[in-house]
């Protein structure tokens, strides 16, 4: 729709539009403001500044003015490109222009309708470098909403009445003379929708501390400045990035790009005998990345606000990428995007969440193209290569756990291994004493009942020492007693969370058939149907009971050893324990053993150990089509050996070493703790028993461990 | 109930549930899919009966996830009605996916065939009284001949009876536009009407 009178321009766009942008797709102020300050990094700006006026109450002065000194629009631009909606040149050219060649952050080119989220007038003023004037504009956005409401309200009957589209609202434009050199743009909007409280202001101005990277120390700097006359604190403040003060630990993880082999390389971290190694390997699926982490133990993390804290975050070429600017005061409604406070028993048993790191991920458009935002805004599309970058954050978070954990490990031997020199120490030194009273010579009768009574004394803190040294022993295996109990409680846990999926599917198949024969038994109708679901009634209670004495069984006392059946064992977890989670999840078993085998151990923890890796195999087996788990027993040199095998998608190479691990876990999603399998080999250890992981007896694919146990111990 | 009860769950137990035994004389007819794709393919093949659909939500033997099977109902139509069906302990998150997908209702697998056909029947109703549903309902009274003809124009696109239709069923943006607007001049008829006009 042209128009002739140059003084007016018209948005290019319809009501859905409108409301989709303006709306729905900026659902809070301070992702407003963020987005026009983006807008700002976009046209390669250097300083921005947010002027608040007149916040609370609010009046006709209430008003917030961004201005910028970035590149500024012609009047071609105006009419081109800010009023038309979806032509945003940000899209053809990702890069700002030179020298600056900044990654564009606003993609969509919708900044400009987060406008209508703040307030509901807009005076535009802006220049490019050369101009004689500014171009000015007023967009009355109040105007929009009552064209909107009119459109509503169709009018099928009388339709030779003139509908006016949104493309004919008015917008002002007129010039103002300027300094040829000025360039930049100046956004004023009034008709405050909000009050801002000082709160609020906080807010806004904490969010949008973290859109440029803190390390970024970039030729072309990006500042960001407050002026709120209301309010002291930010009466004239320089938005500072975060300032990250002595971690405990540090590491920023590259990338290079092998030329010969035309391959990216990228450093990982791994841990290997308490120390943490950085690594080289291919790089994965969803393309090489920075990645930056920083850890606070308890000490240095004083003196650092809890709200600085905050995990992991994304970077797109040195902007952040998703819109954080969604600010959640309670903590716990927070993006964790990588989801690791969502690990179960995070904060527990040394695990690290968000509150004890600071890091962030380095991405760029062109390397990693398949990490992308989603719609809202609020996260990344959640294809495999996103999944596989979470993966890869919370394994290098899990490398640090079990550095940690080592470092804590050897102190503690370190401090049992002193307690116990120190009682050698000791009767040294009671030694010496007594070479010196021999050498009669100099001993005066004075130092000689002083000797008496510094070894008298000696023998006293030899006394306190061995016993602080049993009490060290005791509290150690206290300690270890207690562990068991959590693991025990864990695998409990875990075959609670499988089961009961299973029992309530189970019961409300009883619970219909049994409505239907007490429905059609008195009306003598079906009857033939009515026998078949008494029968299923019977069936299904039959599942439920052997469900439910496994159950009862943890309630039992677990400290007794007996000589127990192997096979019987072996048959009640097949048959029994987890006949119905097979049935369920159609997955055929099989187990063979040659002979019968006695073992004197507690058999609950023996079976329990089987649920362990039978848990595991049920998981293994998810998106596998023909579902297989054989067990296989036998006796080989004096040992009980058990092969037990899945045909899943078996255990990748690079984490065959780290299996064995406490907390290790690639099924976090399905409640996985990664205490299964250090359970396993725990209990083994304990009864001298092995458990490693072999060649796999399904193939192509599949995964198969090895357990052997000493028949005499 | 004038209705055909599109069943899918990967569970084959669940094919012989009493339920199913139960209603079946009080519907049209009962599929039973273990395999999603076959469910979507039978919906698209007789959208035009009136369906309602029982979704299991946590599928073991595919990579196809009730969420995912829901949008694919929506994308042949919005009008068919999804109960999800399920025994999974469902969180704020999975809600969220359900009725984003406009499922209908959420079902614990425990429940009696009696608050099931309840909520069959309320499926049922709600699409009866629909103005989507009446404006499908009309156009497939017209022969197919009839509905491929050029029927309205707006702004500089011709629509057919067909497109029209399928508009609606998708609700994209003309499909919501017509909707209302049809609302609008319904009431507005009724309104005159009442005024004597």
């Amino acid at each position: 729709m042209e128009n002739d009178n140059p003084t007016i321009l018209h948005f290019k766009f319809d009501v859905s539009t409108f409301r989709l942008l303006g709306r729905e797709l900026i659902t809070d102020r301070i992702t407003a403001l963020f987005e026009l300050v983006k807008n700002c990094y976009d046209a390669n700006a250097e300083n921005v500044q947010l002027t608040f006026e007149n916040l609370n109450p609010l009046c006709p002065e209430s008003r917030i003015i961004i201005e910028d000194n970035g590149l500024g629009m012609s009047f071609e631009d105006i009419r081109d490109k800010w009023m038309v909606i979806g032509t945003s040149s940000k899209r053809r050219n990702r890069t700002s222009p030179s020298p600056y060649n900044r990654i564009v952050a606003g993609k969509k080119g919708v900044g400009r309708f987060a406008v209508d989220k703040l307030g509901g007038k807009l005076v535009m003023k802006t220049k490019k470098k050369g101009s004689p004037v500014w171009h000015c504009l007023e967009t009355d956005w109040t105007k929009y909403a009552e064209e909107e409401n009119r459109q509503l309200e169709l009018d099928f009957e009388n339709s030779s009445k003139k509908q006016k589209l949104f493309t004919d609202i008015d917008n002002k434009y007129w010039t103002e003379p300027a300094d040829v050199g000025v360039q930049g743009t100046r956004l004023e909007i009034s008709s405050l929708n909000d009050i801002w409280l000082e709160n609020d202001v906080r807010r806004a101005y904490r969010e949008l501390s973290k859109i440029v990277k803190p390390s970024s120390n970039s030729r072309y700097p990006f500042n960001i400045r407050f002026i709120v006359p209301e309010y002291l604190e930010y009466r004239d403040k320089m938005v500072e990035s975060l300032v990250l003060a002595k971690a405990t630990l540090s590491y920023m993880l590259k990338y290079r790009y092998d030329k010969g082999e035309q391959k990216y390389y990228q450093e990982y971290l791994e841990e290997n005998k308490g120390e943490l190694v950085v690594k080289e390997k291919e790089a994965e699926v969803f393309g090489p990345i920075g990645f930056t982490l920083y850890y606070y133990d308890q000490s240095d993390k004083k003196g650092f606000s809890k709200e600085e804290r905050d995990g992991i975050k994304v970077y797109r070429d040195s902007i952040i990428a998703t819109p954080f600017a969604e600010y959640k005061s309670d903590r716990n409604e927070q993006k964790d995007l990588f989801g690791i406070d969502k690990r179960r028993w995070s904060g527990f048993f040394e695990k690290l969440s968000t509150r004890d790191i600071i890091g962030w991920v380095d991405i760029t458009d062109e390397l990693n193209p398949e990490i992308k935002d989603s719609t809202n805004r609020q996260d990344f599309v959640d294809n495999k290569e996103w999944n596989a970058l979470k993966g890869f954050v919370i394994n290098q978070i899990h490398q640090i756990e079990l550095y940690l954990k080592h470092k804590k490990d050897s102190k503690k031997k370190e401090n049992a291994e002193k307690l116990k020199n120190a009682d050698k120490d000791i009767d040294d030194i009671k030694q010496r004493i007594s070479n010196i009273k021999n050498q009669s010579l100099l001993v005066s009768p004075e130092i000689d009942s002083e000797l008496n009574e510094i070894a008298g004394k000696l023998e006293t803190i030899k006394s306190t020492v061995s016993a602080s040294s049993k009490d060290y022993e005791q509290m150690e295996a206290d300690r270890r007693q207690q562990e068991n109990i959590m693991f025990s409680l864990v695998s409990l846990q875990a075959y609670a969370g499988q089961i009961s999926h299973i029992l309530r599917i189970s019961i409300g198949i009883i619970k219909r058939s049994a409505e239907f024969v007490a429905k059609w038994i008195p009306l003598r109708q079906k009857t033939e149907k009515s026998v078949m679901h008494a029968r299923k009634i019977f069936d299904e209670m039959n599942n439920l009971s052997k469900a439910m004495d496994f159950m009862l069984s943890y309630a039992e006392d677990d400290s007794t050893f007996e000589f127990f059946s192997v096979k019987e064992a072996v048959a009640e977890l097949f048959e029994d324990r987890y006949k119905l989670l097979f049935e369920g999840e159609t997955i055929h078993t099989e187990y063979v053993l040659d002979d019968d085998f006695e073992l004197s151990y507690n058999k609950k923890a023996f079976q329990d150990m089987f649920g362990n890796l039978i848990d595991n195999s049920v998981k293994a087996l998810r998106n596998t089509k023909d579902k297989r788990i054989r067990c296989t027993v036998f006796r080989e040199n004096g040992n009980l050996v058990l092969l037990f095998s899945d045909n899943g998608p078996g255990v990748p190479n690079e984490i065959r070493d780290r299996i064995f691990d406490v907390f290790y876990t690639t099924t976090a999603d399905l409640g996985g703790a990664g205490l299964g399998l250090y359970i396993v080999r725990t209990r083994l250890n304990s009864i001298k028993g092995t458990i490693s992981l072999e060649p796999n007896e399904f193939r192509p694919t599949g995964a198969t461990f090895k357990i052997t146990i000493p028949l005499i111990h | 109930m004038d209705v055909t009860i599109v069943y899918i769950d990967d569970d084959k137990k669940m094919k012989n549930d009493a339920f199913l035994d139960d209603i079946e004389d009080s519907v049209n007819d009962i599929k039973f899919f273990e395999n999603p794709s076959d469910g979507l393919t039978y919906i698209k093949d007789n959208i035009d009966k009136d369906i309602v659909v029982l979704l299991d939500w946590k599928f073991n033997n595919s990579l196809m996830q009730g969420d995912k099977i829901l949008n694919d109902i929506n994308e042949i139509s919005t009008l068919v009605p999804v109960i999800v069906f399920t025994g999974a302990s469902i969180d704020a998150i999975e809600t969220n996916k359900m009725f984003k997908g406009s499922a209908f209702s959420c079902v614990p697998k425990d429940v009696s065939t009696q608050e099931l056909t309840d909520t069959i029947r309320k499926a049922h109703d709600r699409i009866q009284n629909d103005i989507r549903f009446v404006m499908e309902k009309w156009i497939l009274k017209h022969d197919e001949e009839k509905r491929n003809k050029p029927y309205m124009r707006s702004g500089d696109k011709v629509y057919t009876l067909n497109d029209i239709l399928a508009s609606i069923r998708k609700q994209d943006e003309f499909g919501k536009e017509t909707t209302r607007g049809i609302m609008t001049l319904a009431t507005e008829l009724f309104t005159n009407n009442m005024r004597g006009k």
